[in-house]
């Protein structure tokens, strides 16, 4: 009789100790979650990220130079490029230039009508290349000392000429000067393959440039 | 052009405000330039603060509180806290980045039913899933040069496969001029509908590689439209 009372005590026991200890830890909660507002109050934690940092990938720059068209001589180039710096390694790079090229020398000699007329003799181009930089390094001028890097580029494009558009290669290399972190002086030297039938039949020409330029970082 | 010249150069002026933070590695080393190949001339002690300016690629531009000015590497920042301990997450773009990519911009080359064709296109991303794309075409060929431009719509079923295909549709118009030198060069525009498809590579980084078929739809006024299909493939940046 006397194991029968003990077993039910401790039955009741067993079911409602558990109740009792959650309804502690309920209230053990809360008021830790109290203490927590008070000594933690809501802070933002706010993360830096590169929204924060102001980027300097593209390039922008003019440029002047000569440009020698096979056959029709050697003339001045003005054009400008857009550039974008994917790493500190390559770069994208779109380049339009305009030069106006001159007789050929048969023209000249011969004293004969001219092949192209005024408006054909312009030559545009427009590119997009891969650029490497390479050999990283400083110059030094007075006690002033400026970063440079060779850079070898190659790409492809179309140029305009004699009322024609012709698919273009350009490959070529440079030099870039910084004389500030957003300002460089450029460098230039490309050529530019395509190949015409201007002067009858299929020649695959190769048309040298070199140009100066200045280019700010943006 | 004077204006444009005179608004990029107004650009660096537009600066945000600048982040400090403290160097919590051992030492961070500065460099002259943007790249690992300039000298390193100064060394920033752990516990040290100092102003981020700006970067370039994966470089940052740095300010002592001594004054200074060095570029860093963005490696140097792993563990960098800033002055009121918000996390500094300056880490490479990697496959979440290209997940939640918003900007692409890319080149390619290709075949345009045998002509020799090179593009260039932006595209947008609105979701993972959907995007718009505007993509301009050139092509030449023995006989006619061709230049399109296309607006397409781009849906990317599965966009977190390694390997991630997708389908385009869109519109747009390809003006055809015949080489001169055949007689009679005309050149005519044509209205031009789109459908394609293709496979787009993670890289690294923030590089993408695409390789992609279109089939073109030329409407004409004969009785017949014409077909064209291209293949290309190119390289992306996104951002």
């Amino acid at each position: 009789m006397e194991s029968r009372f003990q077993r039910i005590f401790l039955i009741t026991c067993l079911i409602f100790t558990p109740l009792c200890f959650a309804q502690e830890e309920q209230e053990k909660a809360e008021s830790e979650s109290v203490l927590d507002e008070v000594i933690n109050p809501d802070l933002e934690r706010r993360t830096i990220d590169e929204e924060r940092i102001d980027s300097e990938n593209f390039e922008f720059g003019i440029f002047a130079g000569v440009m020698s068209v096979e056959d029709f001589g050697t003339n001045s180039v003005y054009g400008f490029r857009m550039g974008y710096h994917i790493t500190e390694d390559f770069f994208l790079e779109g380049v339009y230039g305009s030069t106006t090229t001159t007789p050929t020398s048969y023209e000249v000699l011969s004293g004969g009508s001219p092949l192209l007329t005024d408006d054909q003799r312009q030559y545009d181009y427009y590119n997009l290349s891969l650029g490497i930089n390479l050999l990283p390094g400083e110059v030094f001028l007075g006690k002033h000392a400026f970063n440079t890097a060779f850079y070898v580029i190659g790409g492809a494009g179309n140029t305009v000429f004699a009322d024609n558009e012709y698919f273009t290669y350009n490959f070529g290399g440079g030099l870039r000067v910084f004389t500030t972190d957003w300002l460089a002086l450029r460098i230039d030297v490309r050529n530019h393959l395509f190949t015409h039938n201007i002067l009858g039949d299929d020649k695959a020409i190769q048309n040298l440039e070199t140009h100066l330029g200045v280019s700010i970082y943006f | 052009m004077l204006t444009l010249i005179g608004l990029l150069l107004s650009l660096p002026c537009l600066a945000k405000e600048k982040v400090q933070v403290m160097v919590s590695d051992a030492y961070a080393e500065m460099h002259t330039g943007p790249g690992r190949g300039f000298p390193v001339f100064h060394t920033i002690e752990k516990g040290e603060t100092i102003r981020i300016l700006k970067k370039r690629t994966d470089w940052y531009k740095v300010e002592t509180t001594k004054g200074k000015k060095g570029w860093v590497y963005r490696d140097e920042f792993v563990n960098t806290l800033g002055l009121q301990g918000e996390l500094v997450d300056l880490s490479q773009p990697g496959r979440t980045e290209f997940d939640k990519r918003r900007w692409e911009i890319g080149f390619g080359g290709g075949n345009f039913s045998g002509a020799r064709s090179q593009n260039i296109y932006l595209g947008y991303h609105l979701t993972e899933n959907l995007g718009a794309e505007l993509r301009y075409t050139q092509a030449f060929g023995k006989f006619s040069n061709s230049k399109m431009l296309a607006l397409n719509a781009v849906h990317t079923p599965f966009p977190s496969w390694r390997v991630t295909p997708f389908f385009t549709l869109g519109t747009g118009g390809i003006l055809i001029s015949p080489s001169s030198d055949i007689v009679q060069p005309e050149e005519r525009e044509n209205t031009v509908f789109t459908v394609g498809g293709g496979f787009t590579f993670y890289v690294s980084r923030s590089f993408l590689f695409r390789i992609e078929y279109n089939d073109h739809t030329l409407v004409t006024k004969r009785e017949s439209n014409e077909e064209v299909d291209e293949w290309k493939a190119g390289f992306s940046v996104f951002f």
